[in-house]
Formats: C-alpha cells, sequence, structure tokens
C-alpha cells in the first residue's frame, strides 16, 4: 500500500522557521480555527462538517435490539469511525492504523464516557429490548484536525438526530414508523466538543490551534482537551511527545472554553435554522425540543 | 531422425495457456476434429444434474448436488423463534390486511430465512483455511438471500406458531381443526437456516446452490408446533408436515468465451458456454445467469444477472430465455 | 423524496483524492473517490492489467454480504469500461460512499439488511464514471445507468423510473440496466416475476433513459433538449454537461 509522503526536511524547516516568525502557512492566527461549515441532510441525524479541506460526515441509526446482559437497563450506544481508503490510500479496509485508533478513542471518551446522551432513557423493556444508537463517523477528506472536526460532527449529528416514537400497551411494543408519528429527538443532556493544541519548539512553547496537515506532520506533540461550554473538562489526552510547562497548558485550556463556547453556539444556530427550513406550518416551533443546557 | 517437436499432454497445456488451450478446442483445425469444449461437452450443453435428498439425519430437509465436479450439500434447520425475542417484533394490526407484499416483508423483517455458503477449505485450490469468507461465498449468499425472498417461494403462514384458545369444553386438543371462533395469538416462528456447503468447486456454483436451495426446501418436513399454556412455551409433537413450497426456480448460468484474451471487448468470436466449469470460469468475464420457473405452464422470469462484459445484448438475452426454459426441463426432471 | 428532482453532481469535491464526485438523484446521494493509478499490492497484482478496486461504504453500520455483491458487480462493469490493460501491475482504487439513501416512512428501517440493494446500483455506478472522469482515468466508454420498476395496478402494469423504496417494495419485478456510451448493454440485473416480453418494454425504457443523445447522435445538442419532454431524465446528456460544466470553470483564465 501507498504511504504518505512526508514532509521534506526544507518544507519541515520553512513551517517551523515561520512560525518562530508568528506566522503560519495560511496566514491565521496562532489561536484562530479554520472556517467552520455545518450542513444537515434531508434526513434526520446527518451532519457533513467541512473545517477548511476537512471533511467529515457523521451519520444517526437506531433500531431495536436486545440490551447486554450485565447492563439490562441500559440502552446501546456507539461510535464507529472507520477511515477508509477515501481519506488517503494509506488506509486500508479492516486494518485500522494509529491515527484511527486515537481518533475513536478520543471521540469515544468526549462524547460517550462523559455521559452527553442519558442511555437509560434508551431502555425501552428491562432486560428485553432497547434501542441501539449508533453513530458512523465518515471522514470525507483529511487536511488536519481531524478529531476537533470529527467530534463536532458527532455532536451535531446526535443533536439533529430523531428516533421512531414508541408506546407501551399491555407489555406490547410499537415503533411507531416516521409516517405515523413525527420521530422524537434523543436525550442529550450535555454537548461536548473537542480543542486539539499542537505543539512546536524546543519546549513545546509554540501552540497552535487547528493545525492542518502539514502543521500536524510536523508537531512536537498534541494535547486535546474536551469540555462543554459549562467548562467542565471531559477528558485531556496529551499523549507523549514534547513536555509542555504546567501553566502554559492552563492557558489553552481557558482558551478552548472560548472555542467550546463558539461551536455551541454555532450548532444551536445551526440546529435553529434547520428546524425553521422543516418547519411546515409552525408545527415545529412547539415540537422544537432542542434545549440550551 | 525425425526432429523433436514440443508436445505437451492435454492437462499441461490447459495449466500453460488456458486460454488458447480453450479456443483451439472450440475451433478446430481439421475436419475429423469436432468442435467442442476442453471437457468435451457443446457449447450449449450443460452437466447432468444429480439430486439426493434427505440424507442429513439431523436436518429437517436436505439436499446433495452433483452437477459434474461441483458438489454441494445443502441442509435446511428450523428453529424457533419466539416473538418476544424479535426486538423490532410489532403485531400486524386488525384493521391492516394481509397481502403477498407484507408477507414477505413479514419473512424479511424478522429474518426468517437464513441462507450461509460455505466454500469448504479444498473445494478448488483457491479457497485457503483460516480466511474470512471469500467475496464469491458473500456475493453468492446475497444472491441466494435475495432470490428466496423475493421468490416468495415460501409463505410466512407456514413458518407461523401459534397459541389457540379452545372455547369452553374443548379442550381435547385437535391441531388441524381450524375452528372458526377460536381466538389465535401470534407466539413464534419457524427460522430456516439454509446451510450450504460446497464440498468440491468446479464452476457454476450459483446453478447448484440454488438448486440445492430449492430440493432441500421442497424436502423440508416441520413440526407440528405448537403453545402449550401450561409450561409456557412452544412445544412440537412428533408428527412433522412438509413446507409448502411454491413455484420452481431453476437457475441457468453461462459465461462468454471471446477470440481475443487480451484485445478490447467485442473484436472477433465469441462462444457463449452454458454451465461454465472452473477454467471456462477463469477465462471469461462476462456472465449471466437467468431464473425461470415453468411450473405454471407460462415461462415467468425470477431473476436476471449479467454483467462483465458487452456482448449480451437484447437479443441473446431473450434467446437465451429459451436455452434456461430447456433447463428448467431437465432440473425439474431431476428434481422428481 | 421527490423522485423526479434533475440529477446534480460536483466533480473533483475532495482536495486530496486524484479525481472524486459527489452525485445526488432520486434521494440518493453518493460521493466517490479514485486513486489510481496506484501501488497494488502483492494479492492484487495483475502482470497485464491493472487491478480495479472498489469498496462501497454504506450510509449508516458497517459493509456486509450486500456490500460485498455491490462491490463485485461494479468492478466487474467498471473493469469493462476502464482501459486496464494500459496499467499492468497497478491498482485503481474506487471508493463510494453513500451518504443518503432514501428512506421510506412507512416502515422502520433495519440497519443490517443481506439482500440485494438494486435501487442503489445506478447511483454507485454513475458516481464512479464521474469521479473516474475527474481523476482522468483512461476509459474506453462511459456508461449510464438506469432503474425501472414494473408496478402491476389493477391488473395492468406499468413501468416506473427511479421508484422510490416504497414502490421498488410494491413491485413486481425491478430491473436495473447499465449501458455504455456505444449503446452497449453492460450491466442487466432484474429480480421478481417477469416475462420475456416485460423485459423487453424494460429495456426500451431504460435505453431511452441512458441513452437519449445516442440516439440523435450528430445533431447539436439543443435539439436533444427540446425532445426531453416527458421521458425523464436523460442521463448521458446530464453526464455531458456534467462535465462540460467542470471543463469551463477549470478553464476560465484562458
Amino acid at each position: 500500500m501507498p504511504r504518505e509522503a512526508e514532509p521534506s526536511l526544507n518544507e519541515r524547516q520553512f513551517v517551523l522557521q515561520a512560525l518562530t516568525e508568528n506566522l503560519r502557512l495560511d496566514g491565521r492566527e496562532f489561536d484562530k480555527y479554520r472556517p467552520l461549515e455545518l450542513t444537515f441532510g434531508d434526513e434526520y441525524g446527518v451532519a457533513d462538517v467541512t473545517l477548511g479541506k476537512t471533511r467529515v460526515l457523521a451519520k444517526t441509526s437506531a433500531e431495536v435490539t436486545v440490551p447486554y446482559v450485565d447492563r439490562p437497563l441500559d440502552g446501546i450506544f456507539t461510535i464507529a469511525t472507520e477511515l477508509s481508503p477515501m481519506t488517503s490510500p494509506a488506509f486500508e479496509l479492516n486494518r485500522p492504523t494509529e491515527t484511527e485508533v486515537l481518533l475513536s478513542r478520543l471521540i469515544e471518551k468526549t462524547v460517550r464516557r462523559s455521559g452527553a446522551m442519558d442511555t437509560e432513557s434508551l431502555c425501552l423493556v428491562a432486560g428485553q429490548k432497547c434501542w441501539s444508537v449508533r453513530v458512523d463517523v465518515h471522514v470525507l477528506s483529511h487536511d488536519g484536525n481531524l478529531t476537533d472536526a470529527a467530534c463536532f460532527a458527532v455532536v451535531a449529528a446526535l443533536r439533529h438526530f430523531r428516533k421512531p416514537d414508541t408506546s407501551m400497551e399491555g407489555g406490547v411494543l410499537t415503533v411507531y414508523t416516521p409516517a405515523e408519528r413525527e420521530p422524537v429527538p434523543l436525550s442529550w443532556l450535555h454537548s461536548p466538543f473537542c480543542v486539539t493544541w499542537s505543539f512546536y519548539g524546543e519546549e513545546g512553547e509554540i501552540a497552535l490551534l487547528d493545525a492542518s496537515w502539514s502543521e500536524e506532520q510536523i508537531r512536537v506533540g498534541s494535547c486535546t482537551i474536551s469540555l462543554n461550554r459549562h467548562g467542565e473538562i471531559c477528558q485531556i489526552a496529551k499523549l507523549g511527545g514534547t513536555p509542555v510547562e504546567a501553566v502554559a497548558l492552563l492557558q489553552c485550556t481557558n482558551v478552548a472554553l472560548t472555542k467550546v463556547k463558539e461551536f455551541s453556539t454555532f450548532l444551536d444556530k445551526k440546529l435553529a435554522e434547520d428546524a425553521k427550513r422543516r418547519d411546515k406550518g409552525g408545527l415545529m416551533a412547539e415540537l422544537s425540543a432542542e434545549n440550551d443546557r | 531422425m525425425a526432429q523433436p517437436t514440443l508436445t505437451f499432454p492435454r492437462p499441461v497445456f490447459a495449466k500453460l495457456s488456458p486460454h488458447p488451450f480453450l479456443l483451439r478446442s472450440l475451433c478446430p483445425q481439421s475436419e475429423s476434429d469436432p468442435a467442442g469444449r476442453t471437457n468435451g461437452r457443446a457449447p450449449r450443453e450443460a452437466r447432468s444434474i444429480n439430486i439426493h435428498t434427505s440424507s442429513l439425519s439431523h436436518a429437517h430437509g436436505s439436499a446433495v448436488i452433483r452437477t459434474g465436479d461441483t458438489t454441494v450439500i445443502c441442509g435446511v434447520r428450523a428453529e424457533v423463534l419466539p416473538v418476544a425475542s424479535i426486538p423490532q417484533f410489532r403485531p400486524r394490526a386488525a384493521f391492516e390486511e394481509e397481502t403477498e407484499t407484507s408477507k414477505r416483508a413479514e419473512l424479511k423483517n424478522y429474518d426468517l430465512l437464513v441462507p450461509n455458503i460455505e466454500l469448504a477449505t479444498g473445494c478448488a485450490p483457491q479457497f485457503l483455511p483460516g480466511v474470512p469468507p471469500t467475496a464469491l461465498a458473500q456475493t453468492l449468499s446475497t444472491r441466494v438471500y435475495s432470490l428466496l425472498h423475493g421468490s416468495g417461494m415460501v409463505d410466512v403462514e407456514d413458518l407461523r406458531i401459534w397459541k389457540r384458545q379452545k372455547k369452553e369444553g374443548e379442550m381435547e386438543v385437535d391441531e388441524d381443526g381450524e375452528e372458526e371462533r377460536e381466538e389465535q395469538e401470534l407466539v413464534g416462528y419457524w427460522v430456516l437456516y439454509v446451510d450450504l456447503l460446497f464440498v468440491s468447486f468446479d464452476g457454476n456454483p450459483f446453478d447448484a446452490a440454488w438448486t440445492a436451495v430449492v430440493a432441500a426446501l421442497k424436502d423440508t418436513k416441520l413440526p407440528v408446533a405448537r403453545w402449550d399454556t401450561e409450561r409456557e412455551a412452544v412445544v412440537c409433537s412428533r408428527e412433522s408436515r412438509p413446507l409448502k413450497v411454491r413455484g420452481l426456480p431453476v437457475a441457468c448460468s453461462a459465461a462468454v468465451f471471446l477470440e481475443k484474451e487480451y484485445g478490447e471487448p467485442g473484436e472477433g468470436r465469441h462462444w457463449i458456454l452454458l454451465d461454465p466449469d472452473r477454467l471456462e470460469e477463469t477465462l471469461c468475464r462476462e456472465v449471466i445467469t437467468m431464473v425461470v420457473d415453468c411450473s405454471s405452464g407460462e415461462t415467468r422470469i425470477r431473476a436476471i444477472e449479467k454483467q462483465g462484459g458487452t456482448v449480451v445484448g437484447r437479443e441473446l438475452l431473450r434467446g437465451f430465455a429459451g436455452v434456461a426454459e430447456q433447463r428448467w426441463k431437465e432440473v425439474s426432471k431431476a428434481m422428481q | 423524496m421527490p423522485a423526479t428532482r434533475e440529477p446534480e453532481a460536483d466533480l473533483s469535491v475532495l482536495p486530496k483524492a486524484d479525481g472524486s464526485a459527489r452525485y445526488s438523484y432520486a434521494g440518493y446521494t453518493v460521493t466517490g473517490s479514485v486513486n489510481g493509478p496506484i501501488e497494488a499490492q502483492r494479492r492484487d497484482e495483475h502482470a497485464y492489467e491493472a487491478h480495479v478496486d472498489v469498496i462501497v461504504r454504506p450510509a449508516a453500520g458497517v459493509g456486509g454480504t450486500r456490500e460485498r455483491h455491490l462491490e463485485t458487480t461494479l468492478q466487474s462493469s467498471l473493469t469493462q469500461l476502464i482501459l486496464v490493460k494500459n496499467f499492468p501491475r497497478s491498482l485503481i482504487q474506487i471508493v463510494l460512499q453513500v451518504e443518503s439513501a432514501p428512506e421510506n416512512d412507512y416502515v422502520n428501517t433495519k440497519l443490517v439488511q443481506a439482500s440485494l440493494n438494486f435501487a442503489i446500483i445506478p447511483a454507485l455506478l454513475q458516481t464512479a464514471v464521474l469521479a473516474l472522469l475527474s481523476a482522468a482515468v483512461p476509459m474506453r466508454a462511459t456508461a449510464t445507468s438506469a432503474i425501472v420498476a414494473v408496478v402491476s395496478q389493477d391488473g395492468a402494469s406499468e413501468l416506473v423510473a427511479d421508484p422510490s423504496p416504497r414502490e421498488v417494495e410494491a413491485a413486481q419485478s425491478v430491473h436495473v440496466l447499465a449501458f455504455t456510451s456505444q449503446d452497449e448493454l453492460l450491466l442487466a440485473e432484474s429480480e421478481g416475476d417477469f416475462t420475456v416480453k416485460e423485459w423487453d418494454d424494460v429495456y426500451d425504457t431504460a435505453k431511452r433513459i441512458c441513452c437519449q443523445s445516442g440516439a440523435t447522435k450528430g445533431e447539436s445538442i439543443e435539439m436533444v433538449l427540446d425532445e426531453k419532454g416527458d421521458n425523464g431524465p436523460d442521463m448521458r446528456q446530464f453526464l455531458r454537461s456534467t462535465l462540460e460544466t467542470k471543463v469551463v470553470a477549470d478553464l476560465y483564465w484562458k
């Protein structure tokens, strides 16, 4: 299989030299994101996120299944992140690379383990029937900072998603088709987002937000901070790399919070716009269940 | 002394240059040499088919099919599936009318017919041990699954297991007594696991697999099952009744052999080889499969699959229906 | 989902792939990428021609047996189109990512389905051809594809092009046909219960959708547009105009 070309020494030096002169290749400031765009599909639960040239598509689906034996009162919630050769021919199907493993672990920790979704609400009949909610993350193109884009797409897709309505009558569960009853949103608790810093320099003294692919290839370390708009940190991952000053990391966290607040407002705005678009005869204004928590 | 000429026995020639080998066989040089395929058949001649049923003692129905060197075993195993274990189960509302479409959807939604195909290690050189199912096995099982559901051979009514509440005073259980006033509730289904194993593989797997499925289903006898109110479980009686199988779809496949091995498609002559063997399959790109059912007296096509080339057009496909009809007669005769 | 919507396509949507296309029609949206010719793995290497690798990825869930079947079908068709002999020992990799498929509001969809998914083949094939064109992979011909269902209503059967999932479910038979730009039948897949006569009618309808502009070869494009009327979309014309738009956009500096 072909491998990704490594940046040459010249490229490496050029980028680094520019950084010491407070310049990035694309002219951004160090703590600026590339333009973030979000579009929802015609169906519920599809979010297409572009961050510069990075593009991620998340699709949510739900079906009724049997719960795990050890967790009879919980629904099933899975996030699948498989990188296909579409991202780059270097990725092969069914053979996860390090990028893929790290990506799925970070998103798993940020969204699933932080309890962003109330999985107990997915339970239909204890020990027998529950919803299985699945988010498939499809990376269409990778130009750096996959984690932040993928996490944003996952959260957006889940909040946009509507699962079929159900009812219990006399021990018989009925799952209504979309034609019979309007689908209902998931029970969502908080929206965590990832913010990734990349470090450069001898002691990691230069910190960049939203590194592009070429910048990502020459960084000496990185740190992904996941938090929600209330400043509650879900996870911090600094996986090896050059040691970084604790104070600098604190500063990074503070900046991350402002970014997360921006993300959160942006997503709320987009969801409201989409709800308005779907609004047929003012009914949706009532049904709109996007809470601001 | 005569010059020693470079000659090979047939098998060596076939191994070394399979394409010229088959080509030479199809267009002979001299009058005395009859044209034919390397396996001795005429282009439109299929291998004769041999069917044995009920050979597996623990399956509810089984069949062993042999055509040439392709041998398939098919076993149908029925398992009881209580409706409580179907997560997405939804009882049919009283006002909903039962149609052919809804019946088929029921079979499909609850996965009541589950085919699985295994190409045994060593049935042909290309199948290695310890690897996940090959693309061929997966493709075959999708096609069998699709045809099984699409042809409507099995009626979901046959697979339903009812709980019948008799009116008082009628305690004697009579399974076949179709009482008008009795209340019945659906408690479960029979799930048919249709397992196919290729013991030996010599081309044309789909035809053999499908014939095996049809023969095994025709051979299937399901135990009479009912709901036992006291034990709160489905019980089966010793007696069994044959599964009703509607129609007799028969698959007929052919491959298109081109004169130019590496030339542009469409150049030169071509031959349509019915029921190709393994050597022919490796040399042909374009394949065509037609599934026909003439059991109603009229020829109904159940499926067409043509891919991998541009030789077979409208006329050839139309003509192929006649070839498939002929094949149907042969197979239905073998089925009896 | 309005099935009569005109097909839409964008070329070269992915910055990193050699070629890519995003195609949407009748509720299906597929993004395809093409990389190639690239180095082939040992097991896929062929001494005389390029190996065409097709990967179909469903929108939700992991690819199962039915994706394998789609891959096999597409691979055998695309190998016919691509001039594989120009690139011995190499690999042409085509990834087709389904973004959305029309949903049937009257049933709750199951995630894992084993049966053939006929209705998606035209969208996949069309995307693959567009992506191959965008990657400038040499081809013998392009191809267009159409799906036609035979729906019986009150005893009379009717042909429906681009049926909705609900129509597919209730249809007597469903047919997918693909034609090359030389009007040859490249792919024919049918399922259901039908006669040779019905198939013939289906063939005519599908051919009209796929090869309209081929029937009026040599005439001006305006003429073809005038003739269109209620015959449904003209796939070949669509393919052509998509590429013309792209070429015009790429050469605007000239």
